[in-house]
């Protein structure tokens, strides 16, 4: 089973997670370590508050799948149900603003908000969640662009505006999609690293994800540690998504909708 | 107050209404482009006409910096390099994201247990990834070359350690990530009515038959934005470059985004950066533009058949 | 319409909820923002970048305590600087929000004084520091920190090179160690790693070579070049570059010979490569020449065998010497607060956080000469098994005084942008010798002139 090729690299990850550093690079692979070795777990929770972490985290996470969710299905709604003058173009402009590299805009975005006195909170972290972004936008587009027409017609006839049909039509069908967008926004605020590096500069305001960072000084490498620390990031978004597919991806049962 | 604004919307075509309606809803959106985005895109546009350091002034240079990229040997290689990723990924990664949907859409066993396998890869991200993979490219001892062996190809590749192998290894590592696309394709399938495999049924379709008559069509909107997305994203290909290899071994893995990322955070020219940026979009742009004036010709809304 | 427009009001209504939301179920730190600037009680903060990774415990308890207790009218924040710190700190820097002290070493100093970012702390050295203070840092760390005209900041800490080597691999291939007192040179130190790979392949060990060194490492391809009479550069204006000299070939040409014609180095991809000991620990090589960090490598590697250190051997021309580093502390110098900010380096730099923290924390060797016997008995104190491991080696480096800053070019930019892919192609893909690097040499002293 070709499943099999993607796990290796994950149970080799989980297995050197319970090696002692000197073990990890044995040839031929152990699959199953000699001795069951907890300290890289610990080693990590040792050092840092990682408890704080979570609870940071999980704030920032929640919150913005609901700002993400929200912004994101209004405005893709807009863009797949609504015929407004120069939708076409507005749209172009949407795709394009995730062609030029997150790296040039950086800084400009980051002066911005230091000028508003908001560097080292949250709100660069939050507030463009709830704005939402290209990416989302499209991605609800085209499920909503799926969605067959003639509901929105019928809804209208029996005189309905525009945000009834969002509300009462549109959402209740896209219940996938919606769980979709809600488990890559749960992963890539989970994992984000990059704006809560350069917004934030509290120790006790860190995330997972740039907590992990610190474990990798200049003067050394655990391989063992770095799995056991990546194995305690990825064990929330392991459950969140095992669950969450359950729920929102059923599987050979295809919903029906009929126009 | 009441009566005029009612007397005036009535008054007021369905278009114009339309395009007050649609204004709205995408204001979220409107509002972070005006006051994020575009005044960023606008910036650095502008100073790839300078010459700066962001720091110590602004010496204007008109499309000096323009001439430099386009004269720059290294900015061919690496758009040598990205291209070659993208080209060979963005196609390879869309087919097996697809085969896997379509598998985990099926009665198997432990379905939940076999769709998080797939998924959970695009997750581990950044250094956990980039160690991981450092281990499973290792031309001697890493889990690939290892599992080449088992099939009987003893003298694997050195993969990260080879001017022809390093762009490949990092193909691997992209598709070892399929699983976010895949998410997106079962999301699609569910999508798509039950009704019409019956009519399938009904003409006699075999299930090959009704996969490309019914299932195919149906998912070209997913197609179209894993496809979109893609070529997007791989263009921008650069924290494994970067933690990886550094962009060698002798610039194998030098992509452009690493170029830029170079020439501003390490060498102080955001100007010369903002230049190879612009050119890496417009390149992405480009590609895009072909994606999206073709796409009216196989991608199938299901919306918009009464249209 | 009515309707939609009344929804809309509600739906942003809702937006704004959910964002009053998010602040007031915010934890902790979200909510109190306001207090980050300045301290309760009138106190100066000033802002301090650790580098320190996950030991920034020991730097806010030391200077959150000890330090404050001797300048109660000083607040340090200690801010963390993960990987990516660069971009963090940069972007900072243009924002004009940067912290007061932070840490960084030779080629960033170079790029960022030449921007006057930096602030030059000699004025306080001359007003504040006795001779006998300066004369306590080590002559290489303080000439090194001599950046374009200006003083740089303070050293931090000191990495030196040596010769790891895996005492039980030594005694089971039955070849004698490495003298300790470093009276060795190159052709003792090849037969030494042909003896241990001939040994192991008689065991029918194929996975196993000599040593290890990373000759396509830009801080550490040098010094071998240096030991054969080569330089990499003219020293004075760091304008020509003079790897196409027969000596710097020489030195070149040895290293590749290990690696690619006699395989008693290790390749790059024959181990995995990143750091030395994942080269060491799964017993794939006996020596690795790399930096010194006793804490951080006993505990690598001190469960799985006894390890030791030497010096490297002496090269040919009777030259010896390795790249010492000079990490330091600066202040930048859009620093508000530059008065203050001093007296946290100077204390950082000062003998009680060097030994507390440097060595008590991170176990890293201290910047001052006279703390270097205690270091050796804390670090012993600190991990039992280090007693049988030769720390005094680290004295000895000191004190003969062979250790030395990494060279620099005068546009490092240009000179890097060709010699990097160049070492790789040599020493990493191999199939091309060091004759290689004689063109390359050419172009990269084209490249300064313009």
């Amino acid at each position: 089973m070709g499943g099999l090729i993607f796990l290796a690299p994950l149970l080799w990850m989980l297995s050197t997670s319970f090696k002692p550093e000197h073990q990890v690079y044995n040839v031929p692979i152990e699959w199953i370590p000699e001795t069951f070795d907890y300290q890289n777990y610990i080693e990590g929770w040792r050092y840092l508050d990682f408890p704080q972490f979570y609870i940071n985290t999980t704030y920032l996470t929640v919150v913005n799948i609901f700002g993400l969710l929200l912004s994101s299905s209004l405005v893709a709604f807009g863009f797949a149900r609504i015929r407004f003058w120069g939708r076409e173009w507005i749209f172009l402009v949407l795709l394009s603003t995730m062609m030029l590299p997150q790296q040039v805009t950086m800084i400009p975005i980051y002066v911005f908000w230091s000028r508003l006195g908001f560097v080292n909170t949250y709100w660069p972290l939050i507030i463009p969640e709830f704005l939402t972004n290209a990416f989302n936008v499209f991605l609800l587009r085209q499920f909503f662009m799926s969605i067959n027409l003639e509901l929105d017609d019928a809804a209208r006839i029996d005189g309905a505006g525009w945000l009834m049909i969002y509300a009462r039509v549109l959402m209740p069908l896209s219940k996938p999609a919606l769980g979709v967008l809600a488990i890559m926004a749960f992963t890539w605020n989970w994992n984000n690293f990059l704006y809560p590096l350069i917004y934030i500069n509290e120790t006790r305001k860190y995330t997972v994800a740039i907590g992990l960072r610190l474990f990798e000084t200049q003067q050394s490498q655990y391989m063992a540690e770095t799995m056991a620390m990546t194995m305690v990031a990825l064990i929330p978004v392991l459950l969140v998504f095992y669950l969450a597919q359950a729920r929102f991806i059923q599987g050979i049962v295809i919903t029906g909708v009929k126009g | 107050m009441a009566v005029t604004s009612k007397a005036s919307a009535s008054r007021m075509s369905i278009q114009a209404r339309d395009n007050i309606a649609g204004f709205l809803f995408i204001a979220p959106w409107l509002i972070h482009f005006v006051f994020l985005i575009a005044g960023a895109m606008v910036f650095s546009m502008g100073i790839s006409f300078f010459k700066t350091d962001f720091l110590t002034g602004f010496e204007f240079v008109g499309f000096g910096n323009w001439r430099d990229m386009f004269q720059d040997e290294l900015f061919w290689k690496a758009l040598r390099v990205t291209s070659y990723y993208t080209f060979v990924l963005v196609p390879a990664s869309v087919i097996l994201a697809l085969t896997i949907a379509v598998l985990m859409n099926q009665k198997v066993k432990a379905l939940g247990v076999w769709r998080t396998v797939y998924y959970l890869p695009s997750v581990v991200q950044g250094v956990a990834v980039a160690v991981l993979w450092g281990y499973v490219l290792n031309p001697r001892f890493g889990l690939l070359n290892q599992g080449l062996e088992l099939i009987g190809i003893d003298d694997g590749p050195r993969w990260l350690f080879s001017e022809d192998w390093a762009v490949p290894g990092f193909i691997l590592m992209g598709l070892w990530g399929a699983g976010g696309a895949m998410l997106l394709y079962l999301a699609g399938l569910q999508g798509i009515p039950t009704h019409l495999y019956e009519a399938a049924d009904l003409d006699g379709a075999g299930s090959v038959r009704k996969f490309f008559a019914v299932t195919i069509p149906m998912l070209t909107p997913t197609i179209y934005f894993n496809v979109l997305i893609s070529i997007i994203a791989s263009f921008q290909v650069f924290t494994q470059a970067l933690i990886l290899t550094a962009g060698g071994p002798n610039n194998a893995t030098l992509t452009l985004v690493l170029l830029l990322y170079r020439e501003g955070f390490q060498n102080f020219q955001f100007g010369y950066a903002s230049a190879i940026a612009w050119g890496l979009f417009c390149v992405t742009f480009i590609f895009a533009i072909l994606v999206v004036r073709t796409s009216s010709t196989w991608v199938h809304y299901e919306g918009e058949t009464n249209n | 319409m009515e309707l939609t427009r009344r929804h809309f009001l509600k739906a942003t209504g809702l937006v704004g909820a959910g964002l009053a939301l998010a602040a007031c179920a915010a934890p902790a730190p979200a909510g109190d923002e306001g207090d980050s600037g300045q301290a309760a009680d009138d106190a100066t903060v000033v802002r301090f970048m650790s580098r320190s990774g996950a030991n920034i415990g020991g730097y806010e308890d030391t200077l959150g305590n000890d330090f404050r207790e001797e300048f109660p009218n000083i607040q340090v924040q200690v801010e963390p600087a993960p990987e990516g710190w660069i971009d963090l700190l940069l972007t900072q820097m243009v924002a004009g929000t940067a912290p007061d002290i932070f840490q960084a070493w030779g080629n960033i100093f170079f790029n960022w004084t030449e921007r006057d970012l930096i602030l030059d702390v000699q004025p306080y050295v001359d007003g504040f520091m006795s001779v006998e203070d300066v004369a306590d840092f080590n002559e290489f760390q303080w000439t090194g920190l001599e950046i374009l005209g200006i003083r740089a900041g303070l050293p931090k800490y000191i990495n030196l090179m040596t010769v790891t080597v895996n005492k039980d691999l030594f005694a089971e291939l039955e070849v004698e160690l490495p003298p300790e007192d470093g009276d060795w040179n190159h052709d003792d130190y090849a037969a030494i790693a042909d003896q241990l790979t001939q040994a192991a392949r008689a065991q029918g060990n194929e996975d196993f070579w000599g040593a290890w060194y990373p000759a396509w490492n830009w801080d550490r391809f040098w010094y071998r070049v240096d030991m054969f009479g080569g330089s990499v550069v003219d020293e004075k204006y760091g304008l020509v570059c003079q790897l196409d000299t027969p000596e710097s070939q020489a030195g070149l040409q040895w290293s590749w010979d290990r690696m690619w014609a006699d395989n008693t180095f290790a390749q790059p991809g024959q181990v995995e490569n990143q750091w030395f000991h994942n080269v060491m620990n799964p017993g794939f090589v006996a020596m690795a020449e790399s930096g010194t960090y006793p804490g951080n490598t006993d505990r690598a590697l001190g469960e799985n065998f006894s390890w030791d250190m030497r010096h490297v051997p002496v090269g040919p021309t009777g030259i010896r010497k390795v790249l010492g580093t000079s990490d330091a502390w600066s202040i930048t110098k859009q620093s508000q607060v530059p008065d203050e900010a001093w007296e946290v380096l100077n204390y950082v730099a000062g003998p009680h956080f060097q030994r507390k923290v440097v060595v008590g924390v991170e176990g890293i060797i201290p910047v001052r000469k006279s703390l270097i016997a205690s270091f050796i008995d804390d670090m012993r104190a600190q991990r039992p098994s280090l007693a049988d491991v030769r720390l005094e080696t680290i004295a000895e480096i000191l004190d003969w005084g062979y250790a030395e800053d990494s060279f620099w070019f005068k546009n490092s930019n240009a000179a890097s942008e060709l010699l990097v892919p160049a070492l790789e192609k040599v020493y990493i893909v191999g199939d091309v010798g060091p004759e290689y690097l004689i063109d390359i040499a050419a172009e990269i002293t084209e490249a300064q002139q313009s």
